[in-house]
């Protein structure tokens, strides 16, 4: 097979499938304008193409379609027959000619008004299409701008988070106590908690705690004076931070008192109800130094 | 119907306008938009009856070859229209050629060979098949299914050729299917 052939054999396949252009097709139309092998080449892909339709579940038109078409041939859909071909071949030259010009002057009006038509239409259109390509751009951009604005928010937190756990750990006051884990806790709930007394700021350290999905852990602040009852107030729920590690940094001066003890217990989704006191199971505790 | 016969017409609607109806709704993916498809098909074809010519295909291949330019024909206008105004609620589902008389035997055949042209369709590789029906199917140009797909246009061209090919060495000879 030639390269040629071979050339011509992918156009027929293209042609077949109706997806050449307009530059294809004609260079397709030109190769088989002079050999009739071509164009059974071509007729055969095209029949190869067709049976793609019979493939399909067959789908019955509505029933008026079939009325529709017979009423339209018997009102003057007139057949194109050969004898009808072969009778208007048979016209007298110049009444033919006549017919032609006038056809072609048809024709070339038909062809005016139809581009001029398909040029305001082209034109109305693209600018549709930049006017809605615009509205879509701006909204995309307004989404980017506030995707980001989030993650600046959430970057900017985190590395606050990460500084002051840094300075924490690293001060020399700061005091370590361990969290462990009660009879109604696990190892998961164990973990360390450091301190600054000066400040009251905290890090809480749970390296193994794996929340169940119905319910929430929630921290507590306890202090207790002799003689009085003992202060309770939530500091709030155990969340992963967003490196996904349960590293909590907490505010857990009040009234210029540190807390004596931390514990930590098993809410409901959401925590207790009131927070001066847990209503779940008390998992760990931790005396502060 | 190539010498006005009407009941010709009727004959040949009866047969194959399921099948035309089915590639119409296809490409429309609407019964209403379909039935005009299918419609305007058999109006041409009864029009061009003359140009019909023996030995150059089936007169079933050269309906769905008319069926299918009508029905991208519409769906282009239909296109154009949609962005003017709120499409209506389109009705995407087949309906089962209901009240088509077919001989048993006839349909029976007829579903076989339905079945060999799927099974023959399956068994393409997926990217000579999608090539294939977004062609046939889905109207686009080699060049704009080299664009949308991502891949040179020559590798269209290969496919669609190898595909088409493929396929024909999959189907049953002779339309005996």
């Amino acid at each position: 097979m030639t390269h040629d052939h071979d050339t011509f054999l992918d156009l027929c396949a293209g042609e077949a499938l109706g997806s050449l252009d307009a530059a294809e097709r004609a260079r397709l139309a030109e190769l088989v304008a002079s050999s009739p092998a071509r164009r059974e080449e071509l007729a055969a892909y095209r029949e190869l193409a067709s049976t793609l339709a019979e493939g399909l579940e067959p789908s019955a038109p509505s029933s008026h379609v079939k009325a529709a078409v017979l009423a339209a041939i018997a009102d003057g859909g007139e057949a194109s027959t050969p004898e009808r071909a072969a009778e208007a071949s048979r016209e007298p030259g110049r009444l033919r000619l006549v017919r032609t010009w006038q056809w072609a002057a048809a024709a070339c009006l038909l062809l005016a008004l139809g581009l001029g038509a398909l040029w305001m239409g082209a034109r109305s259109d693209a600018r549709r299409d930049l006017r809605d390509a615009e509205v879509r751009h701006s909204q995309e951009r307004e989404r980017l701008v506030a995707d980001l604005e989030t993650a600046r928010a959430a970057n900017t937190t985190l590395r606050d988070e990460y500084e002051t756990a840094m300075q924490l750990l690293g001060s020399a006051q700061a005091r370590v106590a361990t969290l462990e884990a009660t009879a109604n806790g696990s190892a998961a709930t164990a973990g360390r908690i450091v301190v600054d007394p000066r400040t009251g700021r905290t890090v809480v350290v749970l390296p193994q705690l794996d929340a169940p999905t119905d319910r929430d852990y929630q921290l507590w602040s306890i202090r207790a004076e002799e003689g009085q009852d003992p202060v309770i107030r939530s500091l709030g729920l155990v969340t992963r931070s967003a490196t996904g590690a349960t590293i909590l940094v907490l505010d857990t001066m009040a009234g210029g008192e540190l807390p004596q003890e931390i514990a930590m217990s098993l809410e409901r989704k959401g925590g207790a109800s009131t927070s001066s006191a847990p209503e779940g199971p008390v998992v760990a505790a931790a005396v502060l130094p | 119907m190539r010498h006005g016969d009407a009941r010709a017409l009727e004959d040949l609607y009866d047969r194959y306008a399921p099948t035309l109806h089915a590639v119409a709704l296809k490409i429309l993916g609407r019964r209403d938009l379909a039935d005009d498809a299918v419609q305007q098909t058999w109006i041409q074809a009864w029009r061009q009856a003359g140009r019909f010519k023996d030995g150059r295909g089936s007169v079933l291949g050269w309906l769905v070859m008319m069926v299918r330019s009508r029905a991208l024909d519409l769906r282009r206008r239909q296109q154009t229209r949609s962005r003017l105004e709120t499409d209506a609620a389109s009705e995407p589902s087949s309906r089962s050629p209901a009240g088509h008389s077919a001989d048993p035997v006839d349909a029976a055949s007829t579903a076989q060979r339905r079945a060999a042209i799927r099974g023959a369709l399956e068994a393409l590789d997926p990217r000579m098949r999608s090539v294939i029906e977004r062609a046939f199917f889905g109207g686009q140009t080699q060049r704009e299914i080299a664009a949308t797909q991502d891949v040179p246009l020559g590798t269209v061209k290969t496919w669609t050729r190898r595909g088409l090919d493929a396929l024909r060495g999959l189907l049953p000879k002779g339309g005996e299917a």
